[in-house]
């Protein structure tokens, strides 16, 4: 048998501090092991990790979600919609990531309540939405949601795929965002919806992603740029933004803010790159 | 650098130099507090930990005295348990009992470098091991239910690395 002390004569943070060393598949292990360390393990796990959704239908206890990350890979399967909306409204998560979602008109009636339940969700911080399908329903659909002011005032993290005319019409419910990354926005209506986006949080927005964004709109930019407490902007694929690049230099030239990476025909002090892929960081 | 003396809870007296007794913030802060000066044959009471333990954490921090001072981003870096050097893993070559010991003591002293490596050094131990196998290690008792264990089981099933 051991001399010394024993693991209960170890402090509650020590024990903390030993856990958060181990990966999840340990931290499994020691919440198997008693109920003190289960209960000392419970918050390391949920911290780190990601319930996936799309393994829902097999889920047994709603009401005891441990992940505050909550990711849907809808995997074109719909149905898992209910099933998310279901853990949604009976979990205390603090991020939301929606893969996938398959816009099929039967699904319409379900992103309308899910949106509803997002803005009712004060300790949801982040959303990441991925669509990859639209129906003209959808906009039908969206019309006639009754949000206000405070509506997603809590999200300071907002990732859009494909925003389009799916989601343009949520954004002027965010208000206080601090990163924002549009991923995939093709029409000229998303950059207005976008720019309003950005002067509704131009108090607060402190980094800005844009990545595979074409028939690039100037006034995205320089909305942008006359952003003051801006600490990063990234434009990668984006095609015609290689126009303003000079004066995205020549304001953000001596700062680490700015990183930008194939955005085409890019030309500036008398050195040509055109097509294939430019990759700068200024430091 | 002048030299300070450290009293043990079991009352020995250790003569060591003021650089390596302020790897301690706990002795630091004593020090500061009674505004003890160079030369001053004054002794500073650690009635939480014994001799042994102390020689040994005297050891770690004689051989860690010229280490950078750990700083806030160290804590926000991802944890890892496979960056302990050859010679603190020697170092805790030690019986369960003394590891804790040193756990506690550093915890005490307020020696961030001593107890991250110790607890990484218990994380190890656990580290690829089954809940019983565990249990044996520590020595501790399962007081589960067949139920309960289920049911925590079941809750952690869909849990992934992000």
């Amino acid at each position: 048998m051991e001399s010394g002390p024993k693991w209960n004569s170890l402090p509650t943070e020590i024990c903390e501090k030993i856990f958060e060393s181990l990966d999840v598949a340990s931290l499994k292990n020691v919440s198997l092991v008693c109920s003190q360390w289960s209960y000392g393990s419970e918050i390391l796990i949920s911290k780190r990790t990601v319930l996936e959704c799309h393994k829902v239908d097999e889920f047994v206890d709603f009401t005891r979600i441990r992940s505050r990350n909550l990711l849907m890979d809808c995997d074109g399967n719909h149905m898992n919609l209910k099933q998310f909306i279901k853990i949604l409204r009976s979990s205390n998560v603090s991020s939301v990531i929606i893969q996938n979602y398959p816009f099929y008109e039967d699904g319409i009636r379900q992103v309308h309540i899910l949106m509803n339940i997002l803005r009712k969700k004060l300790h949801v911080k982040q959303i990441h939405w991925t669509a990859t399908k639209r129906s003209p329903e959808v906009i039908k659909v969206l019309k006639n949601i009754d949000f206000n002011q405070d509506s997603f005032s809590m999200v300071q993290n907002l990732a859009l795929s494909h925003p389009g005319d799916v989601f343009n019409p949520y954004l002027q419910f965010f208000t206080n965002i601090k990163a924002l990354k549009i991923q995939h926005s093709k029409a000229q209506k998303d950059y207005e919806a976008i720019i309003h986006l950005i002067k509704l949080n131009q108090k607060t927005l402190e980094s800005i992603e844009l990545e595979n964004c074409v028939s690039f709109s100037f006034k995205v930019i320089i909305s942008i740029m006359n952003l003051e407490g801006l600490r990063k902007f990234s434009l990668k694929h984006c095609s015609g933004a290689y126009i303003i690049v000079s004066k995205l230099l020549d304001k953000y030239g001596n700062s680490n803010i700015l990183e930008y990476f194939d955005i085409e025909n890019y030309q500036y002090e008398g050195i040509n790159h055109y097509g294939s892929v430019h990759h700068h960081i200024i430091k | 650098m002048p030299n300070i003396k450290l009293q043990s809870s079991d009352g020995e007296i250790f003569d060591t130099s003021l650089d390596i007794a302020l790897c301690s913030l706990t002795i630091k802060t004593m020090i500061d507090d009674c505004g003890i000066d160079e030369g001053e044959d004054t002794v500073v009471p650690l009635p939480n930990v014994n001799s042994t333990i102390l020689r040994k954490v005297l050891t770690w921090a004689q051989y860690h005295k010229d280490d950078p001072q750990p700083t806030e981003d160290d804590d926000s870096k991802e944890k890892r348990t496979d960056d302990i050097s050859s010679w603190d893993a020697d170092f805790l070559k030690v019986d369960q009992g003394t590891l804790f010991e040193l756990i506690l003591a550093a915890n005490y002293l307020d020696i961030k470098g001593l107890l991250d490596v110790t607890c990484k050094t218990v994380a190890n131990m656990i580290k690829g091991k089954t809940p019983e196998e565990i249990r044996k290690t520590f020595n501790i008792k399962n007081d589960f239910t067949p139920a309960e264990e289920e049911q925590v089981r079941k809750e952690n099933e869909w849990c992934e690395e992000k």
